[in-house]
């Protein structure tokens, strides 16, 4: 069994899987080496995580930057401070800002998606890259379809849609994370400026 | 039972200080890090009235007093010194659960004294002549300070040729906390673990040592200890027509053995093993465990365990979760520069790591 501890100098951390996939398929197209992307198993493990990866004698020998990228879900502001709360706890000094690292060892950089600002997850900016693309109408109209017919609106929409969306691709089924690195998504795409933002501040 | 522990100047350390000590403490770390340093230093607190478990403690890494160049000056326990600076003593101190200290002081002394005989350096009785110095080499002696609240007290241990000697200047010592060193290495000859499981037998006591040896040999009915060739043997009773030595059973079970028995020998005391896993399949880590941790909490048992095995430490903690109270703390050493410092892991920081699946020996 293959146990983690950081190689690289730029750890980010992710809520999970998917994001695990999707980051470093993202910071190779960006061209930006020597970042390393790690999954916290979801946001209410955040605390206990950071705990134990702060604590790891590679972490502290080798560490000089470290990101937390966490979904912003129905309370970007309540996110924010979550993720704040659980360095504080881990003895990190967190940045002060959003947009802003933090000051000390390990420099500390947060983003919660989709933009810092806005409700939402990655599914959002996900689906907000797509804009234009005319798929998307086709799947409007599949969910419109649906609630016609009496069926419940799904909780997350926009993940609802990204994965009909995917579902219209040659290789249907897979996830967002499994569709990253194949050009599916356009990284260059203004719904994905602040997640690129993030990553080259680290 | 201690609550934390501080060692000063021994060995690898320069200043380090384990806390927040639980029960059962696990210990982990590179090589070199100072996992068996660590135990021999709390060793040498629990008998800090001893002086010769600093020899002992070098015996059981192979050193011996002869392979110090009185000559030179050189004394066995020079090496438990930090950096080999002998002109700063090590210092130990421990609080106990309820609040109470206890410290050591390790000084090295030059005596003006005369070593004795030179020819007993060789052993062979002869006088060695081919070498002749201008001046005879100073005696070469070790202080104990040691004390607690209520008292202190000091011991010297002097060398002269290859003999030492022990001078009491006071005796108002503290009782040495009862406290057992389990090496590494099981080679079966020793007799440690049959005198201690004969102890146990004629106590009536030995039941939870042949239980604990059962989980890694379910065939196993009964121990005994047996004379073979004038001496004593442990022998296991697996149901052949024969009994067997224990040895024949492999390491795993002596090891566990080892450990029952010096749990069971020493109860409210401290039991220190190096490298607990060694011998053991991964798949008894668990069973193990959870015997061993409940004849200690059990027996008022303190155990300290070095382990390199993730799965040991897995097991420990899954064990350690069944319990009603805190238990286990797991502390990792980390080789920084010059020093070595322990970092303790709390039950939400471990449990996380271990279910991240991250490094954290």
């Amino acid at each position: 069994m293959q146990l983690f501890e950081p190689t690289r100098p730029k750890l980010i951390l992710v809520e999970g899987r998917e994001e695990e996939l999707f980051i470093p398929a993202f910071l190779k197209h960006l061209k930006l080496p020597g970042i390393e992307t790690k999954s916290f198993g979801g946001k209410t493990n955040l605390g206990p995580f950071l705990k134990g990866l702060v604590r790891q004698a590679s972490f502290r020998r080798r560490v000089e930057s470290l990101g937390v990228v966490r979904d912003a879900d129905e309370n970007p502001a309540a996110a924010w401070d979550s993720v704040i709360g659980a360095m504080q706890r881990a003895e990190l000094q967190p940045p002060e800002e959003p947009g802003e690292p933090g000051k000390g060892r390990p420099r500390t950089n947060v983003l919660i998606m989709p933009d810092g600002v806005r409700p939402g997850m990655l599914e959002d900016a996900c689906l907000e890259s797509l804009r234009g693309n005319p798929v998307l109408e086709c799947v409007d109209k599949l969910f419109e379809c649906a609630q016609e017919l009496g069926e419940p609106l799904p909780k997350s929409l926009p993940k609802a849609k990204v994965y009909a969306f995917l579902a219209t691709r040659q290789n249907p089924g897979r996830r967002i994370g499994e569709t990253a690195g194949s050009g599916v998504w356009p990284f260059d795409s203004p719904a994905f400026q602040p997640l690129q933002r993030f990553l080259c501040s680290l | 039972m201690y609550r934390s522990i501080r060692i000063r100047r021994f060995r690898c350390f320069r200043d380090i200080t384990l806390d927040k000590l639980l029960p059962v403490n696990l210990i982990a770390g590179h090589n070199n890090a100072g996992k068996t340093a660590l135990l021999e230093a709390i060793l040498l607190h629990c008998g800090a009235t001893d002086p010769e478990l600093v020899l002992r403690i070098n015996v059981s890494r192979g050193m011996r007093i002869q392979h110090a160049d009185t000559t030179k000056g050189q004394a066995p326990w020079d090496c438990i010194f930090h950096n080999l600076d002998c002109s700063n003593p090590v210092e130990i101190s421990g609080v106990d659960v309820d609040g109470k200290s206890r410290w050591l002081k390790l000084i090295s002394l030059s005596k003006g004294f005369s070593t004795g005989d030179i020819g007993d350096r060789n052993g062979t009785g002869e006088p060695a002549y081919s070498h002749i110095a201008s001046s005879k080499p100073r005696g070469l002696a070790l202080r104990l300070e040691y004390g607690s609240e209520e008292s202190t007290g000091q011991v010297d241990l002097e060398l002269r040729g290859n003999k030492t000697y022990m001078a009491h200047v006071d005796d108002s010592a503290p009782p040495p906390l009862p406290a057992i060193f389990i090496a590494s290495h099981w080679r079966g000859e020793g007799n440690d673990v049959v005198e201690r499981f004969s102890k146990l037998s004629i106590e009536r006591r030995a039941q939870p040592v042949v239980d604990v040896a059962r989980l890694l040999e379910p065939r196993l009915r009964d121990l005994s200890v047996n004379v073979q060739s004038g001496s004593p043997v442990l022998w296991a009773d697996v149901g052949l027509p024969e009994l067997l030595p224990i040895q024949y059973l492999g390491d795993g079970i002596g090891r566990a053995l080892s450990l029952a028995a010096g749990i069971a020998t020493f109860p409210d005391g401290i039991v220190l093993v190096d490298e607990v896993d060694a011998g053991l399949h991964h798949s008894a880590f668990y069973r193990l465990w959870k015997a061993i941790v409940e004849l200690a909490t059990k027996l008022n048992v303190q155990l300290f365990a070095t382990t390199h095995s993730h799965e040991c430490l897995v097991a420990a903690r899954k064990v350690a979760q069944e319990f009603a109270f805190p238990v286990l703390r797991f502390h990792r050493l980390d080789r920084i520069d010059d020093n070595v410092e322990a970092v303790t892991y709390d039950d939400e920081g471990l449990d996380a790591a271990i279910a991240a699946d991250l490094e954290v020996r």
